[in-house]
């Protein structure tokens, strides 16, 4: 939230951040980073032949 | 055979995770070859005019191919087809006197130019591709010393340029394009598919307007890609695997697998067996292991050959490429047939 409220005013509610969800966020981005290591070397798009080229060309 | 669930949620998350994995480096890589991709791959055929396309045996890099002793058997044959190999195997062969018709490479990393021969100064190796070549050595065959493999490399490929071809994806580092030019080995070009290329804002179409090649489906991996260039840019009817393996005998060590640090990471040391299914290979009766991205190569491979237009035998005498679109078969006795 820090990132989000700057200027010296005050706000007539505070608003807390929530460590909890910061906590989730931390994580989901560490796993998508190592899930991110386990990939392959390319792709694979399921339904597209071996070879071709987009349709508008 | 039943999985668990860790290993299911990896495998149907591998094309997303491919992609956050390389997706800038496609892009830069791409750029880079801009000057290079002047041909492409549908050209290839036309060059290669010397080969007999009525058979092609695809070279990759699994450990049955060492241990089955498969480059001697074909060094001492007489055959006459398409031989494609994937690039890190290249080295492996010229050393050995066997010089393939083509080599493909599709990784985009910096340091698979080592399997072209990297130069010492512009192509250094990070510390930690220095330790995955030295820990994987049984993976790589870039041996215990990769820098001097490396320079055998650039020597071999120096010699033998011009009598190769190279089927390079769009992906692959510039430098190993100016290794290719530099040893006088003409490239010929394909962009791999990255999504959908007929769906608004595809990644693949981008790709495609800045170099109007093909898209091909590559599966995965660079050895599926090479078989997609034997029966569909070369048109060939009957395609032979060897080196196919995707996976691991069962005496090889846990470390030396090629995602060791990351399976561990995920699934702690405990439970990383959770993470590397058993497959018994019925023609042969062994056993092998696998990992989550070796696996999902195996589930593509076989979707895709249930589809392709030439028929696939497997002469890998091991591994975990099975099922009913593969003719099982010894390298020798393909030899003897073709």
């Amino acid at each position: 939230m820090a990132d989000v409220l700057k200027g010296n005013f005050k706000v007539k509610r505070p608003v807390e951040a929530s460590d909890e969800k910061k906590t989730e966020t931390l994580t989901d981005e560490f796993e998508r980073k190592l899930l991110a290591k386990l990939g392959g070397s390319a792709c694979y798009v399921k339904d597209k032949p071996f070879i071709g080229r987009p349709k508008d060309n | 055979m039943a999985i668990s669930k860790k290993l299911q949620e990896i495998i149907d998350n591998m094309s997303e995770a491919t992609f956050t994995r390389f997706d800038d480096l496609w892009w830069d890589n791409t750029v880079g070859n801009v000057p290079y991709a002047t041909r492409n791959i549908l050209e290839s055929k036309l060059k290669r005019e010397d080969v007999d396309f009525s058979s092609a045996l695809v070279i990759a890099n699994g450990p049955s191919f060492s241990r089955r002793k498969s480059l001697q058997t074909l060094k001492q044959s007489d055959y006459k087809g398409l031989v494609i190999a994937v690039d890190s195997v290249l080295g492996t062969c010229l050393r050995n006197g066997v010089i393939p018709d083509c080599v493909v490479c599709v990784d985009p990393r910096h340091r698979i130019v080592n399997y072209f021969g990297a130069d010492e100064e512009l192509d250094k190796l990070r510390p930690e591709d220095l330790h995955y070549y030295q820990t994987r050595r049984e993976e790589t065959h870039l041996g215990d010393e990769p820098l001097v493999t490396s320079r055998s490399n650039k020597d071999l490929l120096d010699n033998y340029g011009t009598q190769m071809i190279a089927l390079l994806s769009t992906s692959v580092t510039p430098r190993i394009s100016q290794r290719c030019k530099e040893a006088g080995m003409e490239t010929y070009w394909f962009n791999p598919a990255y999504d959908d290329y007929d769906l608004f804002n595809s990644f693949t179409k981008k790709v495609y307007d800045l170099i109007p090649v093909p898209c091909v489906n590559v599966g995965g991996n660079v050895g599926t890609a090479a078989w997609i260039m034997a029966h569909s840019a070369f048109e060939i009817p009957k395609v032979a695997l060897t080196g196919f393996d995707f996976s691991y005998y069962p005496d090889t060590e846990l470390e030396k697998t090629q995602y060791y640090d990351e399976l561990v990471a995920v699934a702690g040391p405990d439970d990383l067996e959770t993470l590397l299914p058993r497959l018994t290979n019925p023609n042969t009766g062994e056993e092998f292991f696998t990992d989550p991205a070796y696996y999902w190569y195996r589930q593509v491979f076989l979707e895709l050959a249930s589809t392709a237009p030439c028929t696939t035998i497997n002469c890998t005498e091991g591994g975990i490429i099975f099922g009913d679109s593969i003719v099982e078969m010894s390298l020798a006795d393909f030899f003897a047939e073709n």
